[in-house]
């Protein structure tokens, strides 16, 4: 069989690089926690999620961060500066307010 | 001598072109003040292995291109062809490593943003990158790990050109997108070089050779089958090639029955012979169909290549052997040689296969080594005598100190013969191989 040291080489490296790439993914995966919408009848309503904002040293060397969805009917938040366990209200209020719907904003855990 | 510095720097050449982004970093870049902390370090080594990469996979494209040149440089278009593999496999190495190094910074970090990074999103420089990064994972896979018919792995492997297109598109749109630090000064003038350099060389081979230079046009004289051996004939229309005997060539045949790809053939015939012959044994899907050959059915052929002559070493003893259908490029040697004055040494040929009908041209041989006294023929049937070997070649050839050994067969046969000759002392320089299987 021929190039059997290179066959060699590159088969480590796809390995290697389906075991790291694979990895980081499944990680991330496990990590990344879908937003909640507690209520309902109010998914206009998305969270965003703050680990959206990569520290400042990151984000000066690489891509911005892409938002997951747009916020719906209101404007996005600034999540660096959001509280943990924020009430959001939606804006504008129902016009006739049977229920009133509360919606807990989260962060991530960490 | 000549030809080993020629091969070591055409090598040289190669590796300083693939690190010259290196030089550029350094000089014109960021250079060791990337190399401060964790983040910047792994970042750094990320664009490094990409461009060089990068730089790796556009040199492929120059090599499949079938210069003339290039076969001067690395000793025949077969060594170019290995030279093409060992740099594409590299090259693929590199681009693995480009992504998982840019990622590595995010760990400690944030691990779900790294693996963001690595997976398509919105941005399509990085998409891009992505499509190029899994095509040529792919394509080299299928190159290396399978056993693909030849034609199906041509028709796959030309793909490549397309991944490259991607992997351009992503060089040059990477920066302006998600990547703002500054690599080195003239990024756009080098990432526009090394894009020319692969698609000059992509389209060169698929578009431009056959429209530039135009294949010489044969007819098949006679064709002759001996149980799974094809002997086919073919005679010039207009201006015969000139070729060496021991060169091959890439023929197409226009029958409707087999397909239409060019393939690479041995020259079977003497020295600048007009007709020419080729011996093929059906051992896949594109020989077992050449039964299917009528007299008069048109063939273009390409080439000469290869430089598998005895003729560069007219004043050394030579030993020759052959396994198999590996015979072909010694039955036009060996005309060449018992009439040859020029050459002062002596040829001794081993021919080794299984059983004595799988002898090709064995009477012709036996005539000639009666007739010339520095030709001598030993044939070998490894199904009484067992395998060939060195200690055998030995007894039967003499002292090995000097000679030239040419070895054409397959793989592992090769690979067999020229380990015992260096284990026993052999220079590198003293062993001349034909390749025949390429992938």
């Amino acid at each position: 069989m021929r190039f059997k040291k290179l066959r060699l080489l590159v088969g480590i490296s796809l390995i290697l690089f389906i075991f790291i790439a694979g990895s980081i993914i499944v990680l991330g995966k496990l990590v990344d926690k879908k937003p909640i919408v507690q209520n309902n009848q109010d998914q206009n309503v998305i969270l965003a999620d703050s680990k959206q904002i990569a520290p400042k040293e990151i984000q000066n060397e690489t891509k911005p961060i892409q938002p997951v969805k747009a916020v719906q009917n209101i404007s996005p938040p600034t999540p660096i500066e959001q509280p943990k366990h924020k009430i959001v209200k939606p804006t504008p209020p129902p016009p006739e307010p049977v229920v009133v719907h509360h919606t807990r904003r989260r962060t991530r855990a960490s | 001598m000549k030809n080993q510095i020629k091969i070591t720097l055409g090598w040289i050449a190669l590796l300083l072109i693939s690190l010259f982004p290196v030089y550029l970093i350094f000089h014109y870049g960021s250079g060791t003040e990337s190399l401060t902390n964790y983040a910047s370090t792994t970042h750094f080594l990320g664009e490094i292995f990409g461009l060089v990469g990068m730089t790796m996979f556009a040199l492929t494209f120059i090599l499949s291109t079938r210069i003339k040149w290039l076969e001067d440089i690395f000793g025949g278009l077969d060594k170019v062809y290995i030279t093409h593999a060992i740099l594409g496999g590299t090259a693929l190495i590199m681009i693995l490593a480009h992504p998982i190094f840019l990622v590595l910074k995010f760990i400690p970090v944030d691990i779900d943003l790294a693996a963001k990074y690595i997976l398509p999103s919105s941005y399509w420089s990085v998409n891009f990158g992505i499509i190029a990064l899994v095509g040529m994972i792919a394509l080299i896979f299928i190159t290396l790990f399978t056993k693909m018919k030849y034609h199906r792995w041509k028709f796959t492997h030309e793909f490549l050109g397309l991944m490259f297109i991607f992997a351009v598109l992503h060089i040059f749109l990477v920066r302006g997108s998600i990547s703002q630090d500054n690599i080195f000064n003239g990024y756009y003038i080098y990432a526009g070089i090394v894009s020319f350099i692969g698609l000059f060389g992509f389209s060169y081979s698929l578009f431009i050779k056959n429209r530039l230079f135009k294949n010489a046009v044969y007819k098949v004289k006679s064709i002759n089958q001996k149980k799974d051996v094809f002997k086919i004939v073919i005679s010039p229309e207009h201006k015969p090639i000139l070729y060496k005997a021991g060169q091959f060539i890439f023929v197409r045949f226009y029958n409707e029955n087999i397909s239409k790809e060019a393939h690479p053939f041995s020259i079977a015939s003497k020295t600048d012979d007009d007709n020419i012959t080729i011996v093929a044994k059906m051992l896949g899907d594109y020989t077992n169909k050449l039964g299917n050959l009528k007299n008069g059915d048109k063939v273009s052929v390409e080439g000469p290549y290869g430089k598998f002559n005895y003729k560069r070493f007219s004043d050394s003893n030579q030993v020759w052997v052959a396994g198999g259908i590996g015979i072909t490029p010694f039955i036009g040697m060996v005309q060449d040689v018992v009439n040859d004055n020029s050459f002062k040494g002596t040829v001794t040929l081993f021919y080794s296969v299984k059983s004595e009908e799988e002898l090709i041209g064995d009477a012709m041989f036996k005539e000639l080594s009666q007739e010339s006294n520095k030709f001598a023929y030993i044939p070998w049937i490894t199904s009484t005598n067992g395998r060939i070997n060195i200690q055998k070649i030995f007894e039967l050839s003499g002292r090995f100190r000097n000679k030239h050994f040419f070895l054409c067969g397959p793989t592992r046969f090769k690979e067999s013969i020229i380990n015992s000759l260096i284990k026993n002392g052999s220079s590198k320089r003293y062993i001349h191989e034909e390749v025949f299987d390429f992938r």
